[in-house]
């Protein structure tokens, strides 16, 4: 088996922290894994991207524009941004939230991420992992929602394997809260 | 078996710098932050058995490291692409002197410029200082060739130069994890012909080195770093780096010739190579270092007339330049609306830049977070070109131009990287411009590392905090004052006066950088029949206000500064009252 997937979002999303459990869970899964991120921007509300590429062989961190089996977009506009790594058909799965850029008005953010993404024959998973985190009281577990999400529509779906990788990456967190927004992207995926 | 499956990790390029640092028995460790070279020694800091340390600019550390080295401990400097700039005084007379026990540099290059002011290619020093330099491709490569730079560096008598990008150095990939070698300290013995550059020792050590690159032009022939891999004869690329891992995904079946090792060239292998395939291209990123050195050898090949010279290679471009066949079909779309970085709400330097715009100064800015003052809406910004350069270009330009108002804008990190003998300069010439030293606490664009001014070292550990108001003082400054960054208005009292002072003037700009900050501020929120909706409170481009119809306040991203209640002519901004 060989796949990849893009993750993408605004920084401080915690994405860098995403794409490093998806890695180990590979890895504990017996693959290789390459993954790229770039750093020094992260924290200031720019635009993040990852590459995750892996099999039995993995070479380049970066991937080929439409390439990408999924993509994890944290956020609506982050999404259209990235598309063109996406492989015709891919799928996504969307956290439907909409964070417009400082300095601009509102209503130039695009509208009906989900009908775009449709139109060009892509399967769309909508997830509200914000709103979700903030019910679990911390709004820092969007990400782990959206794992929880991810991790059923991944081939690699055991939640096992997936908890193991959390903990390792969260060492000293607070795991039970990050565990419960595992389980409710599960859920909510799973009941869609 | 079991224990081969827990000796795999996953580690980002910089964890496998350090991790092969350590493993290479490193023992003395020095760099300056700079993306993206800065986790290497963060990760080498948790090995306690190594002795790390940021200095307050590269050259100090590479002088560090090498001191460590010339007396018989294995040394690492670690910086990045510019870094080296700093550092090259040093590693051109290294060059000369030779080691005693091992000494490697690892500096990483910035291909595209994700977080840099240019895209110089570090190649070119191996080949200006004759030293030589490693290529590695990946995290394994990292650990690897960073394991046995030590050892190439003692065998050789020479630095060694380990040269990354961004890709590298910012992806992750599986590595094999080994033992630390154990490596005993070299006796040091005073041997002033060998270590004093004097002239009439620099000509005998001038001869050495050149029948050192001798040595190592043999030694390449013969090193397993460089690999001849033959697979289709119709296509031949000479390649390094994170490029080989590109071209195995996006072509796996040309044959390539691999680079470990950049300089000196395997000049026999490379031929060899050259005659079993029918065309020969170069890949590389940035300059054509190699392409001109084939070139000059009479070997025929292509390169820079394939792939752009500029920016960053991908795979898309590889794809794109030499095998269109493989294009995938991808949907693109225009909807999206830019997203660039800006200072984060509660940041202390929102204020200051305000108030520099308002007052139309000149700004000489600097290497940091506060190029972010250069974009709209603050666009209070006219230079930035190297780190240290914000005083002495505004010294030139109030030269140049004695009526206009020059402000040089720098941070305490980087004031003490490179800022001190500007200050001095203008103290003595009288120049008269106004130096803003913006007091953050921490080395806050490469993500919060400590430096001279906080008061703690790399390894946590209280020290000497030195005192910025003192300095000036020293260095006899006719009027060195701190300030609050969060009281705007005696900003700018103090700005104004500053401005139209016949002396130079520094002024400590203290607020602690909002990443840092243990606490948030209690949100703020306009209070809308009040608000007349001048839209002065946005005109800082403060990513928590959101200016539609009416102007709000997201609550989720105000940090409570209160710079956006300042500047209310209305005192329509008040603390959101919490039950």
């Amino acid at each position: 088996m060989r796949g990849s997937l893009i993750l993408c979002g605004v920084g401080g999303m915690g994405i860098l922290k995403a794409s490093e459990i998806i890695a180990e869970v590979l890895l504990q899964s017996g693959f290789l894994v390459r993954q790229s991120e770039v750093h020094g921007m992260a924290q200031r509300g720019g635009s993040v991207v990852t590459h995750l590429r892996f099999g039995n062989e993995a070479y380049a961190p970066l991937l080929a524009r439409g390439e990408a089996d999924f993509m994890l977009a944290f956020e609506e506009m982050e999404a259209l941004r990235y598309l063109p790594y996406l492989k015709k058909g891919g799928t996504v799965l969307l956290n439907t939230v909409r964070m417009c850029p400082p300095g601009i008005e509102m209503k130039r953010y695009p509208q009906a991420t989900v009908d775009i993404l449709k139109t060009h024959g892509f399967t769309v998973i909508p997830l509200n992992a914000t709103e979700i985190s903030l019910q679990i009281g911390d709004i820092r577990t969007t990400n782990i929602v959206l794992l929880g999400g991810f991790s059923t529509i991944f081939p690699i779906n055991d939640p096992d394997i997936w908890k193991k990788a959390i903990e390792k990456a969260l060492a000293g967190k607070n795991l039970p809260k990050n565990f419960l927004a595992f389980e409710e992207g599960r859920r909510c995926v799973e009941s869609l | 078996m079991e224990r081969e499956k827990t000796q795999r990790k996953i580690m980002l390029g910089n964890e496998a710098f350090a991790r092969g640092a350590y493993e290479g028995g490193v023992e003395v460790a020095a760099g300056y932050p700079g993306t993206p070279s800065t986790e290497i020694l963060e990760f080498l800091s948790k090995y306690s058995t190594v002795h790390s340390r940021w200095c307050p600019n590269e050259k100090v550390a590479f002088e560090v490291a090498a001191g460590a080295a010339i007396g018989g401990r294995r040394g690492l400097a670690t910086m990045k692409h510019v870094g080296l700039n700093v550092a090259s005084d040093a590693l051109m007379t290294l060059a000369y002197t030779g080691v005693n026990a091992g000494f490697v540099c690892i500096v990483a290059d910035d291909p595209g410029m994700h977080s840099s002011q240019n895209e110089q290619d570090s190649r070119n020093y191996a080949l200006f200082a004759k030293v030589p330099h490693l290529e590695p491709a990946n995290s394994q490569e990292a650990l690897t060739f960073t394991r046995l730079a030590f050892t190439i560096s003692e065998e050789f008598d020479t630095p060694v130069l380990i040269r990354s990008t961004t890709r590298v150095s910012h992806s992750r990939g599986v590595v094999e994890v080994g033992e630390r070698e154990t490596v005993p300290v070299r006796p040091y013995q005073k041997c002033a012909p060998k270590f004093v550059m004097i002239p009439a020792f620099a000509r005998e050590r001038r001869k050495v080195l050149e029948e050192r690159i001798k040595k190592l032009q043999q030694w390449v022939e013969e090193t397993p770093l460089n690999q001849a891999e033959l697979r289709d004869s119709s296509l031949g690329i000479v390649t390094g780096g994170v490029l080989y891992d590109y071209l195995r995904e996006v072509a796996p079946s040309v044959s390539i010739f691999k680079l470990g090792v950049g300089y000196p060239l395997p000049v026999q292998k490379i031929r060899e190579f050259a005659r079993k395939v029918e065309r020969l291209i170069v890949l590389e990123e940035l300059d054509p270092v190699w392409e001109r050195e084939l070139k000059a050898l009479g070997i025929p090949v292509e390169g820079r007339s394939v792939f752009p010279g500029i920016g960053e290679i991908t795979p898309d471009i590889i794809i794109e330049c030499l095998f269109p066949e493989k294009k995938k079909e991808y949907v693109e779309v225009k909807e999206y609306l830019p997203r660039p970085p800006v200072l984060c709400a509660g940041c202390p330097h929102r204020g200051v830049f305000k108030v520099l715009k308002d007052l139309s100064a000149t700004v000489c800015g600097d290497i940091g977070c506060y190029t972010l003052g250069t974009l709209p809406p603050l666009s209070s910004m006219d230079t930035c070109i190297c780190m240290g350069a914000s005083i002495s270009v505004a010294e030139g330009i109030k030269l140049a131009h004695p009526e206009l108002p020059v402000v040089a804008v720098l941070g305490d990190s980087t004031f003490i990287h490179a800022g001190i003998p500007p200050l001095i300069d203008a103290v003595y010439n009288k120049t008269p411009i106004l130096v803003l030293i913006l007091d953050n606490g921490t080395t806050a664009m490469t993500g919060g590392q400590d430096h001279p001014a906080t008061g703690k070292t790399l390894s946590g550990e209280d020290t000497v905090r030195l005192d910025f108001l003192a300095l000036g003082q020293a260095i006899g400054v006719p009027r060195v004052e701190r300030v609050n960054a969060y009281h705007i208005e005696k900003l700018r009292t103090l700005l104004q006066e500053a401005l139209a002072a016949k002396h130079p003037t520094l002024l400590v700009v203290e607020g602690l950088c909002q990443l840092k900050k243990k606490h948030r501020g209690t949100p703020l929120a306009i209070q809308d029949m009040f608000c007349l909706l001048c839209g002065l409170c946005a005109s800082t481009g403060c990513p928590a206000i959101e200016k539609g119809d009416v102007i709000r306040i997201t609550f989720e991203r105000c940090a409570g500064c209160g710079i956006c209640a300042d500047l209310c002519p209305f005192e329509a901004i008040e603390e959101v009252k919490t039950p």
